[in-house]
């Protein structure tokens, strides 16, 4: 069955508009280079209008509807395109004879399908021969038809790997910082936004070994998966050396290096210590204070290692800032405690702060990216490769030789075409096929 | 040792370029013989250094190919060009591949060579560049930007000769024969194609399918490195950016409704400029792609 196409449909197969959509999407990323991108903004909280504006903005040129739409309508045109090639394909297998062909009078008469059986046996190293009967002899010879179906082959990839990238959109990407010896199950994604995993994720250890120089020579975390129902998985991630688990694929893209205080807080009739790092908030037990760690460091203001809190009741909060070594800083500078009551460990009554020391903490950074479209774009690249190789190097000729009677003689008409058009016979080939015939 | 080598293969592609800027002028093939000769002894010269650079490499501990900094990148960009030169060597369009080849591999190494901007030493591969995929990705990549190169300039010179050549409206570069019979079973003795886009073709589509494969193994390298295959980092995108342009320039000379021979001309312009904007603009744009 064959297709008639419709004014759309030439015009959605058409090859001008492949060539303006290549240019506009090439076009977009250039822009996309220039226009500084802001490629995954927070949309919480972000009205409908406003997210259509984002959709028309140039500042996401990605996810804008401009890349987007012009990316579907390749697919559309991709789709026309392998259709009205296979239609046409199926339509026929062969091409048009060329109206160029080189004929003669051939020496001696006789039977016509007699004298194309030498033409074939002629022919038939060239390839695949056939013979079709009418009022004249059709002797027709192909080979390498199989490059026919490279163009199918190749943009069939493209769409495969279009298909692929719009998959991604049902995905997500983000990271998970682990410190050494703890336990995590909720990603941050690229928007800001979390997203729990359904699974746990322990980093047992992270390591980093460097060259003499300094220079990072390798980034190594040992973790541990955990299920939801208590199966354990032990895996050792490094850089070119991902781990997927759960259906998604761990990278190790990072580490960060956080100071940890150590703090120990009494109040009348009892105490605690505790280890935090900046931005962590502990709860103090009486169920009114809380103490935010604002800052760690080993320097801090060149007077050794201390730590900025804010100790809030209610809506009251008061900083202090805590050093090690506060005796020796009292007695280097008489009545600092007094003069800078943040200085003063006992400042926020009834309680009484010490820091004990100053230690470091490594994480682990890993990225996680859930990809369902990622099989469908290797699969596309790897038929986008195979297609093209067909297409640049398996040639397709097809050489036509005619055998019509005239006269009591038989005129042969030679004719070849190479990928589709019309090219000059080889002489060699020419020769064979004229001495096959009873000619010179 | 190795620089000491590209400093004299540098002046070997000056000097080829050189007798082919001479063979330009003059009609004697002593010229262009002498030109090749020169510029595939400095091939063979390039090539031992390039196996020099690496045997360095791991006499200093690193062992790793020569293909991990800018340096190195111009050392094989440079290598790449003459190779494709060396391969069209016995083609009837080789005086003109070497007039391009030969400048551009001559100022590669040179800048490479002679630059104090491009840091020569050997060092440690940092854990991202440690990876099988390395050579392959690199390795596809120049050469096709190599291929790419030349296509661009071989075809801009071979279409505009058919611009003012008549009786030649095809941007296919193949002579669609005059409609009808002719007598006799003698080939007509006319060329089918013109050497210069024949040529021209070839670099194409060898430069084309390298390219991609180029991208294709940089994508997986990205997979296994950084967690995705596609990251629209500015080296990524404009890779993109050069391959849907010499997508362009096939679809330009693959359809039956040809384009004017103009708009192929300026595909493979800006194509040029695509790749070079690849290579060395990317650099002034933050990525992950350290070096070009």
């Amino acid at each position: 069955m064959t297709m008639r196409p419709g004014g759309l449909f030439l015009r959605l197969s058409s090859l001008t508009l492949t060539r303006v959509l290549l240019l506009w999407l090439a076009f977009l990323c250039v822009v996309a280079t220039i226009v500084p991108q802001d490629p995954y903004p927070s949309l919480d909280g972000v009205s409908f209008p406003v997210r259509i504006i984002r959709l028309l903005s140039l500042r996401d040129v990605f996810h804008s509807v401009w890349f987007l739409g012009g990316a579907v309508l390749l697919a559309a045109n991709l789709s026309a395109c392998l259709f009205s090639r296979m239609s046409r394909r199926a339509a026929s297998s062969l091409h048009k004879m060329p109206s160029d062909f080189q004929e003669a009078m051939l020496g001696q008469g006789g039977d016509p399908v007699k004298v194309s059986v030498s033409i074939r046996s002629a022919l038939s190293g060239f390839g695949d021969t056939r013979l079709v009967e009418g009022s004249r002899v059709v002797v027709v010879s192909e080979k390498g038809s199989l490059r026919r179906l490279g163009p199918v082959i190749a943009h069939a990839g493209v769409f495969f790997v279009l298909l692929g990238s719009a998959f991604a959109f049902a995905g997500f990407k983000g990271t998970i910082e682990i410190p050494e010896g703890e336990t995590r199950n909720v990603v941050t994604l690229m928007d800001g936004s979390s997203r729990r995993l359904g699974f746990s994720v322990t980093c047992e250890r992270f390591s980093l070994e460097r060259y003499p120089n300094g220079m990072p020579k390798e980034y190594r975390s040992e973790v541990v998966f955990t299920s939801q129902d208590g199966a354990i998985e032990k895996r050792r991630i490094l850089v070119n050396h991902p781990a997927v688990y759960g259906g998604m694929l761990f990278s190790q893209s990072g580490y960060e290096r956080r100071p940890i205080a150590r703090i120990t807080v009494r109040w009348p009739g009892g105490g605690a210590g505790f280890s935090a790092a900046e931005g962590d908030v502990i709860d103090l037990g009486d169920g009114i204070h809380k103490v935010r760690v604002g800052a760690v460091s080993e320097d801090m203001m060149r007077m050794g290692p201390g730590a900025r809190l804010v100790v809030s009741a209610g809506e009251e909060a008061r900083d202090l800032w805590l050093f090690g070594d506060i005796e020796g800083i009292a007695s280097r500078y008489p009545g600092i405690t007094r003069q800078v009551p943040q200085f003063d460990p006992a400042g926020v009554p009834p309680f009484v702060f010490s820091l004990d020391g100053v230690s470091w903490k490594v994480s682990t950074v890993l990225f996680v990216n859930r990809d369902p479209g990622v099989w469908f774009a290797g699969f596309g690249a790897v038929f986008f490769i195979a297609g093209v190789m067909l297409v640049f190097f398996v040639p397709h000729e097809q050489v036509w030789a005619v055998l019509e009677p005239e006269g009591g003689r038989l005129r042969l008409k030679v004719a070849m075409r190479r990928n589709g058009r019309a090219v000059e016979v080889p002489g060699e080939l020419l020769e064979r096929v004229t001495a096959a015939g009873g000619g010179r | 040792m190795s620089a000491t080598v590209f400093s004299v293969v540098t002046l070997a592609y000056l000097a080829s370029f050189v007798l082919f800027a001479i063979r330009a002028s003059s009609e004697k093939d002593t010229w262009h013989r002498a030109a090749t000769m020169v510029a595939l002894a400095g091939l063979a010269g390039h090539t031992g250094g390039i196996v020099l650079r690496w045997v360095e490499s791991y006499r200093q501990g690193m062992a790793h190919v020569p293909l991990s900094n800018f340096y190195e990148s111009l050392v094989f960009f440079s290598w790449s060009v003459t190779l494709f030169f060396a391969l069209t060597a016995r083609s009837r369009a080789r005086s003109r591949v070497g007039a391009f080849a030969m400048p551009i591999a001559f100022l590669l190494l040179a800048y490479a060579s002679f630059s104090p901007g491009v840091d020569p030493s050997i060092r440690p591969l940092v854990p991202a560049l440690k990876s099988d995929w390395l050579v392959m990705h690199v390795v596809t990549c120049f050469l096709g930007y190599a291929a790419l190169l030349l296509a661009s300039l071989t075809g801009i010179l071979a279409l505009r000769e058919k611009a003012v050549q008549k009786g030649e409206p095809s941007a296919s570069g193949e002579v669609e024969p005059a409609p009808g019979p002719r007598n006799g079973l003698q080939p007509a003795g006319r060329k089918d194609t013109d050497p210069g886009l024949e040529t021209f073709d070839v670099f194409l589509r060898s430069g084309y399918i390298l390219f991609t494969l180029g991208i294709v193994t940089g994508s997986v390298w990205g997979h296994m490195a950084w967690g995705r295959y596609w990251g629209w980092d500015p080296k990524e995108t404009w890779a993109l950016i050069t391959w849907l342009v010499y997508t362009c320039v096939l679809h330009a000379r693959a359809g039956r409704a040809l384009p004017r021979r103009k708009h192929v001309i300026v595909l493979l312009a800006v194509g040029l400029v695509c790749i070079l904007f690849t290579y060395f603009g990317v650099n002034y744009l933050p990525g992950l792609h350290s070096y070009a």
